[in-house]
């Protein structure tokens, strides 16, 4: 069953993931979760594809990079929006070619955070 | 004037022949006083003749003008002699007699006249012979009253009046002339002689400058100097003593520079004196800078205060002259001194200046070249104590460089010997590497013919070196280079410190950037898990469940022990400086060991339980010791959340037993391994295995906790291999006190 409000999130935080995953659910999104880049591919190969994306940067395995050059290479999937969240102050040239609908850093503010998604539904 | 002597002493020699005839004819028997009154006349003649031919060719001696005055004189005297004789002879006045009387005196009034110049004998000579004549004829005529006497008479009295006024014309212009000539022959000689003075002075002069200077360029030393020099002046001044007197560095005491002829008490005196106006005759020319003449110390005032002295010394008399240099300064005093009063002649005078001048001359030689040595002495000293290297390179020709000097910082720092470098060529001494950069630079400098800076990284025998080189060109009179001086700082030991600051810099910064990366991620999940319990109040809901909240404060808990863990280990590196262990351990006594990792791992099995991986644990019971327990606990937790970490999902095995008086911890994992290359590198700060991003943490923990083991003077070390895993072993003492261990 497709769920309008799905979203995937991505973040080897198992706490900070989960946080997130409460947040989201008591918002009424359907979320599921993976926990480094490489993960997240194996889901997504499988059906229903989220509608959104929150992505972390700093993760083992596959990275967030490495996860959006991938996602780009398979035409499924690369058309999915992309919330980059991440701690860490990464210079502008590594996130040159990513196409990313957003970019926050941790800590977030929550209010932002939420009106930014509602935007993709 | 020639002519008329010819003539004269050709009519002299005529008138002798016919003399001589006549006398014979006259005189008839008494031969011998004829022959002698004929004798007499040739001799006569004949002096005159011969001297005044001699006169001719050397009229300029005085000796033959006297020569001369005597043969008239003297023939003279013997013409009357014979006259006399004659008269005797014949007894009577006869006319042959006067005739004979006539001719005599012609002859002899001729002669005189023509020969001689001389005004004095002229008179005399005249009235000598002419006016007996003429009295002679007169008493003839009185006697016989003839005519021919008369007439004789009369002739002779004019002859006479005609002899004078000849005279007295001509007298004047030949007196002159002879006057002229005895004048020049008189001024001839003064010149002569005072020519011949002033040669031998200007020689004696000469003499003594040369020996002086011989003494001076002899490079002798300075008191030697001068006391060869006061023997010398006391030799051509004999009895003279001879003091030489040289100014101290302030101007106000004379000092002795040599007076061997002086008693020693007296210089002893001199020496103390402050120098014045009045005060002896030293101290007064060294005041005022003017020669000073005392003919008499016992009345002169200069010497008032020390005329004891002088009586002592048995000295009367003292000539000073101030010594002075070049720009006029006075150096010293010269003196002469003799036993009796005197005062110096003009020579003497010249002697004494001529002396003072010489030795200003050596003076300032010796001073100038003390100057020199000493300029010299003190270069020498800060070439050779001089903290940075220097060299001298001669520059001989087209990129022949050849080391002339070197000093000793130059030799420390780079290792080459002084024989291994003097008198070589830059590309026997300096290594390959650098031969180029270094006949570029020595050629800009030459070139430029200005000091050049380079940095130069030289491979030497001590080592690498880095210099901050300068090349200083000197040039030679033609303002030529041909001497390069260099100078280099060491600033190896000053490069290394910034390459170690930078990669402190960059350590520190990759720290922080990691531990804001480290810090955010608990701090965003706590405020996400405040931020939800609020929104359940914003959903209008006033209580929330208990099982909603309980898990979520507990998170939240747990997000904030653990900002408060990594603060914590921030805390500790800044305590924790470069290299050393200043951790501050509180140590108690009687710490159980097991009891205290009992109960860590105790909170910690059921984090392991989340992750899947099982805590195993052996435990020896009631291992006791002195320790930090908080710092033993933040050990054990670093440990076990490695091995967690980095052997998720295997199982894990911590160990505590006691072999002796040592206590052995043990955490065990089966995950990643550490590569034997990383092995001894794990425990420096923020040095991880492993990338930062894949892993979490500061890259802190292992060194923190190899301060605290080492700090309890304890040992940490792993056995690990790659793929298989590791194992953290942490040896510390047992102590029964706190006393036995030095906490830093």
């Amino acid at each position: 069953m497709e769920n309008k409000k799905h979203i995937l999130v991505i973040d080897d935080e198992v706490e900070l993931r989960g946080c997130i995953v409460d947040l989201l659910e008591s918002e009424g999104y359907f979320v599921t979760q993976a926990e480094n880049g490489r993960d997240a591919l194996n889901q997504l190969q499988n059906t229903p594809l989220p509608k959104l994306i929150i992505l972390d940067y700093m993760m083992p395995v596959l990275d967030g990079k490495g996860f959006c050059e991938e996602k780009q290479k398979n035409p499924l999937i690369k058309d999915i929006p992309v919330i980059l969240l991440t701690a860490a102050t990464i210079s502008p040239d590594k996130l040159e070619n990513l196409i990313l609908a957003a970019h926050l850093n941790k800590p977030i503010n929550l209010d932002l955070f939420l009106d930014i998604i509602s935007t993709f539904f | 004037m020639a002519r008329r002597s010819i003539r004269a002493s050709l009519s002299a020699i005529a008138l002798s022949l016919v003399i001589f005839f006549y006398t014979f004819g006259l005189a008839g028997n008494t031969l011998c006083i004829k022959v002698i009154a004929f004798l007499l006349a040739v001799v006569h003649i004949l002096r005159i003749y011969i001297s005044k031919k001699l006169l001719q060719e050397n009229s300029k001696s005085e000796k033959l003008w006297k020569y001369f005055k005597y043969s008239v004189w003297s023939g003279s005297v013997l013409w009357s002699a014979a006259l006399v004789s004659a008269f005797i002879e014949l007894n009577v006045i006869s006319p042959h007699f006067v005739v004979l009387f006539a001719m005599i005196a012609g002859i002899v009034s001729i002669s005189l006249f023509t020969l001689s110049l001389d005004a004095s004998l002229f008179m005399p000579s005249q009235v000598l012979i002419l006016c007996p004549l003429a009295i002679l004829s007169i008493v003839q005529y009185l006697q016989q009253q003839q005519n021919y006497s008369l007439a004789l008479a009369i002739i002779f009295l004019v002859y006479f009046v005609y002899q004078i006024s000849q005279f007295k014309s001509l007298n004047r212009q030949q007196l002159k002339q002879f006057q002229l000539q005895l004048d020049l022959e008189n001024s001839n000689q003064a010149l002569k002689s005072s020519k011949e003075f002033i040669q031998e002075q200007s020689e004696h002069r000469e003499k003594f400058i040369t020996v002086a200077l011989t003494l001076a360029s002899k490079s002798l030393p300075l008191p030697v100097f001068l006391e060869k020099m006061t023997y010398f002046i006391e030799q051509y001044k004999p009895g003279m003593i001879c003091s030489i007197l040289l100014l101290d560095k302030e101007g106000k005491h004379l000092l002795l520079g040599a007076a061997p002829g002086l008693p020693d008490f007296f210089n002893e005196a001199v020496s103390k004196v402050v120098i014045g106006e009045s005060v002896g005759s030293c101290g007064t020319a060294a005041y005022t800078g003017e020669s000073v003449i005392v003919e008499d110390i016992e009345t002169h005032p200069y010497w008032d205060d020390y005329r004891d002295l002088a009586k002592r010394a048995g000295l009367r008399s003292c000539w000073s002259e101030p010594i002075k240099d070049s720009s006029g300064k006075t150096l010293g005093t010269f003196a002469l001194y003799q036993h009796f009063p005197n005062s110096p002649t003009q020579r003497d005078r010249e002697f004494i200046q001529q002396s003072a001048h010489l030795v200003a001359i050596v003076l300032q030689k010796y001073n100038s070249e003390k100057e020199q040595e000493l300029i010299r002495n003190q270069l020498a000293l800060i070439y050779n104590n001089a903290v940075d290297s220097m060299w001298l390179i001669s520059v001989e020709g087209k990129n022949q460089f050849r080391f002339e000097s070197v000093n000793d910082a130059f030799v420390a720092v780079t290792g080459l010997r002084k024989e291994q470098t003097l008198g070589k060529l830059m590309e026997d001494v300096l290594p390959s590497s650098s031969h180029e950069l270094v006949r570029a630079k020595y050629n800009e400098a030459i070139n430029s013919q200005k000091p050049i800076e380079y940095l130069e990284v030289a491979h030497l025998p001590s080592g690498v070196k880095i210099g901050q080189i300068r090349m200083i060109p000197i040039k030679d009179e033609k303002n030529q280079v041909n001497k390069l001086l260099g100078i280099a700082e060491d600033i190896t030991h000053r490069k290394q410190l910034e390459i170690n600051l930078q990669e402190a810099l960059k350590s520190r910064d990759e720290f922080l950037l990691v531990a804001s990366h480290e810090l955010k991620t608990p701090l965003t999940t706590l405020q996400l898990l405040i931020h939800n319990i609020f929104r359940f109040t914003k959903n209008g809901e006033t209580t929330i469940p208990v099982d909603v909240l309980l898990p979520k404060l507990e998170m939240a808990r747990t997000q904030s022990e653990r900002i408060g863990q990594l603060v914590n280990n921030l805390l500790d590196v800044a305590q924790l400086h470069t290299d050393k262990r200043e951790l501050k351990l509180q140590l108690k006594e009687n710490v159980n060991l097991s009891k205290l990792i009992e109960d860590i791992t105790t909170k910690y099995t059921e984090e392991y339980l989340k992750t899947g991986s099982a805590l195993t644990k052996r435990i020896e019971a009631n291992i006791i010791g002195v320790f930090d327990p908080i710092r033993i606990e933040q050990v054990i937790i670093n440990l076990l959340s490695n091995a967690l970490k980095y052997g998720a999902g295997k199982p894990v095995e911590l160990m505590l037993r006691s072999i002796n008086d040592k206590a052995y911890i043990e955490v065990l994992d089966k995950g990643i391994g550490i590569p034997k290359d990383k092995q001894s590198k794990i425990f420096e700060r923020f040095e991880r295995a492993v990338q930062e991003h894949s892993y979490k943490g500061l890259g802190l923990g292992l060194w923190i906790v190899q301060q605290i083991v080492e700090s309890h003077e304890g040992k940490i070390w792993v056995e690990s291999e790659e793929g298989k895993g590791s194992l953290f072993v942490v040896e510390l003492p047992l102590k029964k006190s706190i006393g036995t261990i030095d906490g830093k």
